[in-house]
């Protein structure tokens, strides 16, 4: 009791003991439930006693239970590794203890009914249900041994003292109980309000965010733009002049620019990404023309390399659901990768769809027998700026964020990019997108299966890359800084 | 030799891309936000390079008012934007715009939309 009522008085005190000795909630509760409801049921106990002409030893019982026990549990409590658990187990001995006065008071109508009903409701605040079910019976085993042992006549009346006295012990606990209930809803109110105040303030500051971001990108570009448009000027003087020995110097400069501009948009990307502002438009996909704009684009592409490029499509694929400028976003970025990793070798883009955990999925996979990547390199990949390993970035380029924008994207369109990969042997990308309706069965065009053109040999397909707009030009962000490549973001 | 009007607030940018299309032959007439792109619309230019963040008057909503007079309508209007978003393309063309650039531009398939639109335009 004293403790208590210093705690009251001197928070101070109060927050070191908390900070020292942090307890689990139900702790908290049941101690001051307990303290006051004991004192009351001290004076009912032993108005129950009286009459009965009890020994000392009961009257210790009573009082150790009363008045010592509430502290000696919260002792223990809070001094245990696991707080909750150690009330459980106090609770319980409660539950015995108050069993055993029952019976020493010959089970007093009111005291017994009082006190049982003070510690069942203190058993399922606390415990649960089940807890409180397995009190009771503990309750009830203490009580009949305790009868049995000190043979207490059963005499379950009550006199007016007892009576008083019980209905005290109802009422300061019930009381107590209420209390605690007012208090923590309004403690919880109040929490609501401060989340709901913080939510807002998030929101703004995300707000605030992106539009910080949209005109930094509007900033950043506008001299860019006079960057890559001079120096391309340049570059045109230079050659009509006769200054080749100019050309190059110009072009490295376009090319940093590039870069930089694809850097830019990356970082917009992602960040719209990861700010949850990135619109979709849904549309219905026939993949397989996709598949060969895609290809068309990307063939030139391949020629830096002298890679040999074959498109593969599988005779029956369904139509998808997603958007088309995205998927194609996503695929130009990882045959551009397969392109810049991978020299004199073989880059595939295949097609096919399958049945997995309940439906239907197109699989885009792209493979490649470049430089392949170690386990090490692979945990990385799909972390932002995560490229396998800084020399990488060194070798060839690329912001490191293209990888990583994919895989959202297609994410967002309820798929997911994997991969696989061998280091010296090549890598396997996988775009996987669920695929919304049955294949129409009505199509009558020919399959475009093994669409097989080696691009070092077949230059006539270079001039396919035409109408592919991609306002994000994230996909050509990898191969922006090679001069004389393709820039996906306008091809 | 076509006449072309090329709307860009921006200096270096104005300069940069009249020089370069001055180069390839064409005569450049210029308008610094959308106010002066309507105004300088009625001395009727073969086609307009409109950028689309302006002062005054953007260019979309000059674009609209071009599209509106039925004196300057069949002025072709290749829209400029700074953004990749893809929301401009469409909000462009719902302005009436025939074309639709990216900046930076790709200065050969700018040229390349020029030289369609005005083939189509002496049809």
């Amino acid at each position: 009791m004293s403790g208590s009522a210093l705690a009251e008085t001197d928070p101070g005190w109060r927050d070191w003991v908390r900070r020292k000795h942090p307890v689990h909630p139900t702790v908290l509760l049941d101690y001051r439930l307990r303290v006051p409801t004991w004192i009351f049921g001290a004076l009912m106990f032993a108005a129950a006693l009286y009459p009965r002409s009890a020994g000392w030893r009961t009257y210790a019982v009573m009082l150790v239970t009363c008045i010592a026990w509430p502290h000696v549990a919260w002792f223990i409590a809070s001094r245990s590794r696991n707080s909750k658990a150690a009330e459980l187990r106090n609770l319980a001995l409660d539950l015995v203890l108050v069993g055993m006065l029952s019976a020493l008071t010959g089970f007093s109508l009111w005291p017994t009914i009082a006190s049982f009903l003070c510690i069942n409701a203190g058993a399922l605040s606390v415990g649960g249900w089940r807890f409180t079910l397995y009190g009771a019976l503990a309750f009830a085993v203490a009580a009949a041994v305790t009868h049995v042992v000190s043979g207490v006549p059963i005499a379950s009346t009550s006199n007016l003292a007892e009576t008083v006295l019980s209905i005290g012990v109802l009422f300061v606990y019930t009381s107590m109980f209420a209390l605690h209930s007012y208090l923590q809803s309004r403690r919880m109110v109040a929490a609501r309000h401060a989340l709901l105040a913080q939510n807002r303030i998030a929101e703004e500051a995300n707000r605030a965010k992106s539009r910080f971001l949209a005109n930094m990108s509007h900033e950043l570009r506008t001299p860019l733009n006079a960057i890559i448009g001079y120096s391309e000027m340049l570059g045109e003087q230079a050659v009509d002049e006769g200054r080749t020995d100019l050309v190059a110097d110009l072009q490295r400069i376009r090319g940093a620019g590039r870069h930089l501009l694809g850097l830019i948009n990356d970082v917009l990307d992602l960040s719209k990404i990861e700010a949850g502002r990135t619109e979709l438009v849904w549309e219905t996909i026939d993949s397989r023309a996709l598949l060969d704009e895609v290809a068309g684009t990307a063939r030139p592409l391949m020629k830096k390399n002298a890679n040999v490029f074959t498109v593969d499509c599988a005779r029956t694929v369904g139509l998808i659901e997603c958007d088309g400028v995205r998927l194609k976003q996503v695929l130009l970025n990882l045959l551009a990768n397969a392109a810049k990793f991978t020299r004199a070798g073989r880059v595939r883009l295949r097609l096919r769809q399958e049945h997995a955990a309940g439906r239907d999925w197109q699989l885009f996979e792209v493979s490649d027998t470049g430089i392949g990547m170690t386990p090490e390199q692979m945990a990385r990949v799909f972390q932002a700026f995560g490229q396998a390993d800084a020399q990488i970035g060194r070798e060839y380029g690329g912001t490191g964020l293209g990888l990583v924008i994919s895989r959202r994207l297609c994410q967002l369109m309820g798929g997911d990019v994997t991969m696989a990969s061998t280091h010296g042997k090549g890598s396997t990308f996988t775009v996987r997108l669920p695929v919304k309706r049955l294949p129409d069965t009505g199509r009558d065009d020919p399959p475009a299966e093994a669409v097989t053109a080696a691009a070092s040999a077949n230059d006539t397909t270079t001039g396919d890359a035409v109408g592919i707009a991609i306002p994000a030009a994230t996909g050509g962000a990898d191969v922006a800084d090679a001069p004389g490549s393709v820039e996906l973001g306008r091809a | 030799m076509a006449h072309l009007l090329l709307v860009e607030d921006n200096e270096l940018n104005r300069d940069m891309l009249s020089r370069r299309l001055a180069r390839r032959g064409h005569e450049i007439s210029f308008a610094l936000d959308g106010g002066e792109a309507v105004e300088a619309a009625k001395r009727l230019p073969d086609l307009i390079l409109m950028d689309m963040s302006l002062p005054v008057i953007d260019g979309w909503e000059a674009t609209r008012r071009i599209k509106a007079d039925p004196a300057l309508r069949a002025i072709p209007v290749i829209a400029l934007t700074a953004h990749a978003m893809r929301g401009d393309v469409d909000q462009a063309k719902a302005a009436g715009c025939d074309e639709f650039e990216t900046k930076p531009v790709e200065f050969e398939r700018l040229l390349a939309k020029i030289e369609q639109l005005l083939a189509a335009r002496a049809k």
